[in-house]
């Protein structure tokens, strides 16, 4: 059969030659950065991906950060698609918002994920699939808002990893999403649109906490 | 797709002759070389950077069976069903077999070079499927019936004006007096027409630009999320990927990722990386039920073994071909197959033989443009050049070419008469030229004058100057 036919044929070309070992790899220096170095890098280029950037002083703020966002801007929803429990217990009804619970659906305008990690060396949100984050939440509505705890804003893709490694260990997730802007394209005459196919408008919250993971000693 | 690479000559010719293809190239390749440039500036280790991606891939290419016996296994695991293709047709009729079994009819597809290198869709569609590409370059041609121009810009040879035209012959359902006078509205009326046909689609197929055997996942960088639609709404997920796709961790991954999007667009990271690891889990709400790896040969493990092994390293970023002097002047078509510009000119004639494909190492200046930007170091030239002799050993080139070249051997190895010759041409010339200092026009040149002039010869040969001097230095 093919497979035993193919694996025959590399590997009789791979004991042509000697193997070749993979150096030590490390982020270079220019792209790493940690603690409040790392948050002000993210927030940096991010917003150069053309990433809006709210704040919110904790979780529990989140719903009232949107509602903000949504009163300055022309997205005309006041209904979000969410489905973290650890963001539908607030009350988005004081916010003057409802919330619709499950995967997104195609009329949806706007949705709310949770990001997993956000990475500063080019302001990436990772975002791992599940039921409580769905991967149709950050590709279906025209705008994705996207809830990240200011501690899990880390250096480097490195970093990024060894969160998606303590977490998931050696199963992944069905998918993980590095999201580093709203969808784009430049098919068209090489001039940048966006919302090609997924949002228009990506929106990041950056939850403040009063809990920090534990610093190395210096 | 039916290779045209014999007719070389004659497709460039024509496509130097196109006006509208002109206005098409005279932007964006040079775009993509501005900002490519300024994101290897942001970063000063970005050589160190090439080198750890150059030695990633050869480390991962000298030892490939392994590393896919371990991705198979993890993908396995993970819940992934792993397929194996010798060849095209191979490939093709597993895809299908996938589609069939799934009773599938609309197939919807995220970008992949090899599907057009395997011809997936013509096989499909003529075994009744519908199938429609989704990257927004590759809807505008699948359209218009044409093959990519470029490996990262489908559509790169066709303006606007292009674009809106295509799209009011073909959407018809729409009011015929709809503006598409903008970028804006035409990426509008493309996002809607395809919506409908990602949330119809029974079964999602994409490529991949890295296999992670640590995790079994494949990666797939898009900037409109047309891939990741094709992989989460779809209930079949397919992957038809080369074998020399893997990489061996995902921390590898990321050191490719960090150059990849760098060298293609210029930008650090594109808006979705995404990595995919089998089908939906249970609790999950969305993603498909079933995922299908399709680990395709077509020609690479011989390439592993020949001494073409060093193009294996290639990650498609598309820079070589921005920054090569003949793919800017004649664009991708020209080629006659799925790989355009200096990557094309090696791999073409190593996947379809140099046979039909002799003209495409000698579409290049040498001027090694593309190895100093390929991001995984790839000695381009001298693979071009190996191929040059090799066509030159089974006596493929033109009879001008071959007459010309016999002509030059025998001179360039008499030095006497090398120097007898070149001495009354110098004479002859400055003779001729002494008056504008300049030569406009000379016979079999028309075409190389038409845009600038030629300096007239000054009277002395290189060889009697440097006589005459202290090794070039006046006395």
């Amino acid at each position: 059969m093919s497979r035993d036919a193919i694996l025959t044929r590399v590997r009789a070309a791979g004991a042509m030659t000697p193997k070749r070992a993979t150096p030590p790899l490390a982020a270079p220096p220019s792209l790493t950065t940690s603690g409040d170095a790392a948050i002000a890098r993210f927030r940096t280029m991010a917003a150069a991906k053309g990433i809006t950037i709210i704040d919110a002083p904790a979780r529990d703020a989140v719903p009232q950060a949107i509602a903000s966002i949504l009163s300055s801007t022309e997205i005309e929803t006041r209904q979000i698609r969410l489905n973290d429990p650890a963001m539908t217990k607030f009350d988005w009804r004081a916010s003057s918002l409802s919330i619709e619970l499950g995967a997104a659906e195609p009329q949806d305008v706007m949705a709310l994920s949770t990001a997993r990690a956000a990475v500063a060396e080019t302001g990436t949100l990772l975002l791992a699939s599940g039921a409580e984050n769905p991967a149709t939440l950050a590709l279906l509505p025209e705008t994705h808002a996207i809830v990240i705890d200011a501690m899990n804003i880390v250096g480097t893709f490195e970093d990024a990893l060894t969160i998606l490694r303590t977490h998931y260990g050696e199963s992944l997730p069905r998918a993980v999403n590095l999201i580093s802007g709203a969808s784009r394209t430049g098919d068209i005459g090489g001039r940048i649109v966006h919302g090609a196919h997924g949002p228009h408008r990506l929106i990041v919250i950056i939850v403040a906490n009063e809990i920090r993971a534990p610093q190395p000693a210096p | 797709m039916k290779p045209s690479s014999s007719r070389f000559p004659d497709n460039a010719a024509a496509a130097l002759a196109n006006p509208r293809l002109r206005a098409a190239l005279d932007t964006l390749p040079g775009g993509l070389v501005a900002q490519r440039r300024a994101a290897v500036a942001a970063v000063p280790e970005f050589e160190a950077l090439r080198e750890a991606a150059r030695a990633i891939r050869d480390a991962t290419l000298d030892d490939l069976a392994s590393h896919l016996e371990a991705f198979e296994t993890k993908a396995i695991s993970m819940g992934s069903k792993v397929h194996w293709a010798s060849d095209a047709s191979e490939a093709c009729r597993i895809v299908l077999d996938i589609c069939r079994a799934a009773r599938a009819r609309l197939v919807v597809k995220g970008k992949s070079m090899v599907s057009e290198e395997i011809g997936l869709n013509a096989h499909l569609e003529a075994e009744g499927l519908e199938v429609v590409e989704s990257d927004l370059g590759e809807y505008i041609i699948q359209k218009r019936g044409e093959t990519p121009s470029h490996i990262i810009a489908p559509a790169i040879h066709l303006t606007e004006a292009d674009v809106a035209a295509d799209f009011r012959a073909y959407h018809t359902h729409l009011p015929a007096d709809r503006r598409l006078d903008t970028p804006q509205s035409l990426v509008a009326e493309a996002r809607n027409v395809l919506r409908q046909k990602f949330l119809a689609a029974d079964v999602g197929i994409t490529g991949a630009n890295f296999l992670v055997a640590e995790t079994g996942s494949s990666i797939i960088v898009t900037n409109e999320g047309n891939g990741d639609l094709a992989q989460t709404l779809p209930r079949v997920h397919i992957v038809v990927a080369t074998i020399d796709k893997v990489v061996p961790t995902l921390t590898e991954a990321m050191t490719l990722l960090r150059v990849l999007a760098r060298s293609a667009t210029g930008q650090d990271m594109t808006a979705y990386t995404t990595l995919a690891t089998g089908p939906r889990r249970p609790g999950d709400l969305d993603g498909p039920e079933q995922s299908h790896i399709v680990l395709i040969d077509n020609g690479r493990s011989e390439m592993l073994a020949s001494d073409m092994r060093d193009a294996l390293r290639c990650i498609r970023c598309g820079a070589c071909m921005n920054h090569c002097p003949v793919y800017n002047a004649i664009g991708g078509h020209a080629y006659g197959w799925v790989y355009p510009g200096p990557i094309g000119a090696v791999l073409t004639p190593s996947l379809l033989g140099i046979v039909e494909t002799s003209h495409l190492p000698n579409a290049s200046t040498f001027c090694g443009s593309c190895e100093t930007v390929c991001p995984v170091k790839i000695p381009l030239v001298s693979l071009m050049r190996t191929w040059r002799e090799r066509a030159k050993q089974q006596r493929l080139e033109t009879w001008p070419a071959r007459a010309l070249s016999k002509l030059w051997i025998s001179t360039a190895t008499r030095p006497a008469l090398y120097h007898l010759l070149a001495r009354v041409a110098v004479a002859i010339g400055g003779a001729l030229g002494r008056r504008k200092g300049r030569f406009s026009s000379l016979p079999f040149a028309r075409g190389w004058l038409a845009h600038r002039e030629l300096p007239a010869p000054q009277g002395r040969t290189f060889q009697q100057l440097w006589r005459e001097t202290e090794r070039g230095v006046p006395r």
